[in-house]
């Protein structure tokens, strides 16, 4: 109906992974539609909020926390991914140790985090595919085993940023539905999302 | 970094970033782009000359000049690049013949005083630092007040000893992470420059030789910004490292230790802190359920490098080197009393951690936070209220050599003595009667508020009492005004701390603050 509010949903996620990784880089990116190369480094943790559109007009607002990447700032971590719904954990493709550390947050996570979370395993910097040291392969088999999505990312050329935010934001509502409604109709149509969220790039929709 | 890889961050920088230039400088990024003023490019021509290695000769710290039209780059007071793509948008104001003349007079009585330093801080030289200090004259008041405390063993060849180390290899791996990280947009960072300025190479030789000399500590992210901070104003990366080990050493060292022990006693004993200067806001703190940490980690870590007005991060330094650690509570309780009307309208973590994260500048101009420092008597709630600053323990040298520094306690350390040398205390009181004012409420806090009766010392820690906040206003702020104010009032928001935030108060020229109040949570 013409004029009805619909207020938007909104939900805390967390981002997290090892230093240099382009955690920042992929949430300026989808929050801005920006790559700025000289990134300042995370301190402690900062914060932005973007809103999202589904398919459907559900509107999600993403409150979405960026932690600083040094093994040191460990210890602040379950402040920022307690409470969250859902976490990105990214690791670059480039650089072995960052997908180790990356499958470390995901068995805290699973261990300490809300056990509905919904967990973005993401590979970062699919634009420098020469110096590649994962295959995509190994990202999805880990994936898949612990029951989390998988995708690989540029925030740099922007590839697949923001498809990675639509798909958890397409999650979010349904966790929602069938914690909220349990015998309701669980809504299976939500369609495979064309439109991304307003970003800079193109025409801007505020 | 490769020649090469140089040019293709250029490249970068040209064709995709600066492109985008509204985008970084606009706060709001619904914003259609095209409305947005565009700031005015680097000339490419000027860098590529840079690059092929011509007129290297001139390109020298000082040869850097703002005005120099060669160059094309225009940078602030303080060496960060204007209308660059990491900088918002600035709208400066030049200063009148008169206060120029003011500023330059007042720089000449600052000379005067460095001449004839006392060897002793008397409380009207401790007052005067507090009021703000020119930047021209800045880094040799910190090296006044850190001389006497500088173990003699690391006066001669300590630092080239520590750099002969090598620091372990992840240590090393994450240094070089954050190097071209680390204030990029300054004119001795600049990318671009860096096989010119050396300042990236200079920034790693300090962390490097830190993380040598307190291996317990090694590197810290955050870290890199105070030690940038420091090659901004020693040149010669020795005496940078001799500052950073200064302020760091046994001190804040346990801030950035593994697990981070000294961050979560000093967060602990803030919040108490908080609790009796400013109950109202943390009530509200308490109510929204806001943990200090999500802010004070950010500030203190970065050693309040974070916030966006530079003025107000060399504030908070000023106060760093002539309080020691316990101004980082100062500091702090000074910034959340100055927006404290602002936070207590704002709900939930969504509306007040970008605000924390990035405090109007308008509202934390070092003059206010200087006045605003006046309500609280930070040594007698860290008296009541045990403080990790309290406890530290010395660093451990690589070297056998009886460098193991010896620590001075911060609490004693920067506390007003009353002797002051005669010379300089005739100078200095000459100086302090024309900028303080008479029955200053500034001296009172100097000397203890014991005296003060216990129902307005309450009421003044809280904020409330606008008599107090006024009659503080119209002792300091007239002299402020011309001196000092102004300045800070032109000085520029340094840049935009990445977030832009959606909700974020700060416009672009962070002169005003638009609405925050009402998320637009609700869609049509």
């Amino acid at each position: 109906m013409a004029g009805q509010m619909r207020k938007a949903l909104t939900y805390k996620l967390v981002l997290l992974g090892d230093a240099g990784v382009g955690k920042t880089a992929i949430a300026v990116q989808f929050v801005k539609g920006q790559f700025n190369p000289f990134l300042e480094s995370t301190i402690g943790a900062s914060f932005m909020n973007q809103t999202v559109t589904l398919p459907d007009e559900t509107l999600i607002k993403f409150q979405i926390w960026d932690t600083a990447g040094q093994e040191r700032f460990h210890s602040l971590a379950p402040m920022y991914y307690r409470g969250a719904q859902a976490a990105i954990v990214v690791y670059d493709i480039t650089n072995r140790n960052s997908f180790e550390k990356a499958k470390e947050w995901i068995k805290e996570l699973q261990q300490q985090g809300d056990p509905n979370v919904v967990v973005a395993f993401v590979g970062n910097k699919v634009d420098m595919p020469e110096a590649r040291k994962i295959q995509p392969s190994e990202g999805e088999s880990y994936a898949s085993e612990n029951g989390l999505f998988f995708i690989e990312t540029s925030a740099k050329t922007a590839e697949n940023v923001s498809e990675l935010f639509m798909k958890i934001a397409k999650q979010l509502p349904s966790i929602q539905r069938q914690k909220d409604i349990t015998s309701g109709p669980s809504n299976p149509g939500v369609k495979p999302g064309v439109g991304a969220p307003s970003k800079g790039k193109g025409g801007c929709c505020g | 970094m490769t020649a090469k890889k140089l040019n293709d961050s250029f490249e970068n920088v040209e064709t995709e970033d600066l492109q985008d230039l509204e985008g970084i400088c606009d706060i709001k990024p619904s914003k259609p782009c095209s409305s947005l003023p565009r700031p005015k490019l680097i000339e490419r021509p000027i860098f590529k000359k840079i690059l092929q290695g011509q007129n290297k000769a001139s390109f020298t710290f000082g040869a850097l000049d703002p005005k120099d039209p060669m160059i094309g780059l225009r940078f602030d007071e303080y060496g960060f690049l204007l209308n660059h793509h990491l900088t918002k948008p600035v709208v400066r104001e030049s200063l009148s013949v008169v206060q120029i003349r003011e500023k330059q007079r007042k720089i000449n009585e600052w000379r005067q005083i460095l001449r004839e330093w006392p060897a002793n801080m008397g409380p009207s030289l401790v007052s005067l630092i507090e009021a703000g200090l020119p930047h021209e004259i800045r880094a040799q008041v910190w090296k006044k007040l850190t001389s006497a405390s500088f173990p003699a063993s690391q006066t001669h060849g300590y630092f080239d000893e520590m750099l002969s180390i090598r620091p372990r290899k992840k240590v090393v791996e994450q240094i070089d992470l954050d190097l071209p990280r680390t204030f990029p947009n300054h004119k001795i960072f600049l990318p671009e420059l860096m096989n010119v300025c050396h300042g990236q190479d200079y920034l790693g030789q300090v962390l490097r030789a830190y993380s040598v000399h307190n291996s317990a500590v090694g590197y810290c992210q955050g870290m890199s910004y105070g030690a940038a901070l420091l090659l901004m104003h020693f040149p010669q990366p020795e005496e940078a490292f001799r500052h950073f080990s200064f302020i760091m050493d046994g001190k804040l060292d346990r801030h950035f230790c593994h697990r981070m022990p000294g961050l979560i006693e000093d967060v602990a004993t803030f919040a108490k802190l908080l609790e009796e200067a400013l109950p109202k806001l943390y009530r509200h703190f308490q109510t929204e359920g806001l943990d200090c940490t999500i802010f004070l980690s950010q500030w203190w870590l970065s050693l309040f490098t974070s916030v966006p007005l530079w003025s107000t991060t060399l504030y908070a330094w000023d106060m760093l080197f002539l309080h020691g650690p316990k101004s980082l509570f100062t500091t702090a309780l000074s910034v959340l009393s100055c927006c404290q009307d602002e936070l207590l309208l704002l709900r939930g973590e969504g509306q007040m951690v970008p605000y924390l994260l990035n405090p109007p500048p308008e509202k934390t101009q070092p003059s206010a936070l200087c006045h605003a420092a006046k309500l609280f008597n930070v040594d007698n709630l860290l008296a009541r209220h045990r403080s990790a600053v309290q406890v530290r323990s010395p660093i451990r040298s690589p070297l056998s050599s009886p460098i193991k520094s010896p620590i001075r306690s911060p609490l004693r350390a920067a506390s007003p003595r009353s002797s002051t040398k005669k010379v300089g205390r005739s100078l200095l009181d000459r100086f302090v009667d024309r900028i303080t004012p008479r029955k200053s409420p500034r001296k009172r806090s100097l000397l203890e508020d014991e005296a003060t009766p216990q129902i307005d010392k309450k009421k003044r820690m809280e904020g409330n009492d606008e008599n107090v906040v006024n009659c503080i206003r119209l002792d300091v702020a007239d002299d402020f005004k011309g001196v000092n104010g102004f300045k800070e009032f032109s000085s520029p928001a340094r840049r935009v701390i990445s977030f832009g935030e959606v909700d974020s108060p700060i416009s672009p020229q962070g002169t005003e603050l638009r609405d925050i109040t009402r998320t637009p949570e609700i869609h049509q």
